[in-house]
């Protein structure tokens, strides 16, 4: 009998404690279940309410760009007597954008654009974890790719574009024009197109449009994923048939730079 | 032959209302003034060497990120210097070639002019010849030599 209240003061703390645990984990579960409580601060006290007014702020936008090229919207980047410098329609873009940026901030001093180079696939990666402010390399507006969430896509700039193919071997342009030419058609439709590069290695750089057009479209292909353009002329193993990729980009390069090869008409 | 179609856009975060409204009234701007159409006149349809045009208004850059910058620095610079030297060279001699073939078309023009012996000072200067060459030049290519 003499022990019992010794029994409750020691206990009367870890049970106090217990309980706390318990309220705490509860809360913890339903922060966890309930998104919306974020919501309800932000409400309260606004985290980011304009970012236009964070990059005035900084003085600077934050701009990422493909590492690989795509010519003529990026080509490579060059030393140049001033430094390492990049160039092409998307650099003039980018800009027309602090231009238009530096008029909107009212500011004595323009803004600049930090552009960073990263490898394509790593763009959509950077901009959602808050490196970037925006990212322009002629990336294809609302493709549906796995993965890519909380992005978003301005109206476009260009609108001429589309996934064409280049080949080296005429025998390949041939088939595949006498392919189309039966089917009447010059945007030809799904069969059609499963016909038509049946059996053929197609190379396209990985995490491209051109990718996520080919591998559900595309199902008697060998379809090799490359790092870049470049990459898929160099591959050798397996000797490539066919690149894939976006119509303006292959047409410059077959123009200017990789003579040899045919765009598919 | 396109497999199919597609737009390019700018890419920012989705809950980035402002500046995305803010890069569309941009964009809307640059095309009604024309000046989408002159960038893509400029950058795809032009006879240009990008390596010139890197020079005199390239960006640089801030960071290459990721595994992208030991291959830049320790491979795709040299590699992409030759591929400059190269591409610079070729299209030189591409436009070396077309200005001697807008000599000999200015010549041939003026053909009956130089050989009328029965005129003295024909006015075929080197001036008028010069005059009628870049002309002729910025015929066939879109380049305007008096401006270089």
């Amino acid at each position: 009998m003499t022990a019992r209240p010794h029994e409750t003061g020691t206990t009367a703390p870890i049970t106090r404690l217990m309980g706390q645990w318990a309220s705490l984990l509860l809360m913890a579960f339903m922060v966890q279940g309930c998104g919306l409580v974020v919501d309800a601060v932000k409400l309260v006290w606004p985290i980011a309410t304009n970012e236009l007014d964070a990059i005035c702020a900084r003085g600077q936008v934050r701009v990422g760009m493909a590492g690989e090229p795509f010519q003529p919207f990026v080509f490579p980047a060059i030393y140049t007597d001033e430094g390492l410098r990049v160039t092409g329609l998307d650099v003039e873009l980018v800009k027309e954008i602090s231009s238009a940026l530096s008029q909107r901030c009212d500011s004595t001093k323009p803004i600049v654009p930090t552009l960073h180079l990263i490898r394509f696939r790593n763009l959509f990666l950077e901009l959602t974890e808050g490196n970037l402010d925006l990212f322009v390399s002629s990336i294809s507006a609302n493709v549906p790719a796995p993965g890519r969430i909380g992005l978003a896509y301005s109206n476009p700039y260009f609108d001429e574009g589309g996934i064409g193919g280049i080949t080296m071997r005429p025998e390949v342009a041939e088939r595949i024009g006498e392919y189309i030419r039966r089917a009447t058609t010059t945007v030809a439709g799904a069969k059609v197109m499963t016909g038509v590069f049946s059996g053929l290695t197609v190379a396209v750089q990985e995490g491209t449009s051109a990718q996520f057009y080919a591998e559900p479209n595309l199902t008697d292909i060998t379809l090799v994923l490359c790092d870049s353009l470049p990459a898929a002329f160099e591959s050798q193993n397996p000797p490539i048939d066919l690149i894939l990729g976006k119509q303006p980009v292959l047409d410059y390069t077959v123009r200017r730079v990789h003579k040899d090869w045919h765009l598919l008409r | 032959m396109v497999l199919t179609l597609e737009q390019s856009a700018i890419v920012t975060d989705e809950e980035n209302y402002w500046l995305r409204r803010f890069l569309n009234d941009l964009l809307f701007r640059l095309d009604e003034s024309g000046r989408l159409a002159d960038m893509r006149q400029r950058w795809l349809e032009e006879i240009y060497a990008y390596p010139r045009r890197a020079a005199t208004e390239g960006l640089p850059f801030a960071a290459i990120m990721g595994i992208l910058a030991i291959v830049a620095i320790g491979t795709l610079t040299p590699r992409t210097g030759w591929a400059v030297d190269r591409a610079e060279a070729e299209e030189t001699a591409r436009l070396l070639a077309k200005l001697l073939k807008a000599g000999r078309f200015v010549i041939e023009q003026n053909q009956q002019l130089i050989d009328d012996q029965h005129k003295g000072d024909k006015g075929f200067t080197p001036e008028v010849f010069e005059q009628q060459l870049v002309q002729e030049f910025r015929q066939q290519t879109g380049i305007d030599l008096s401006k270089l």
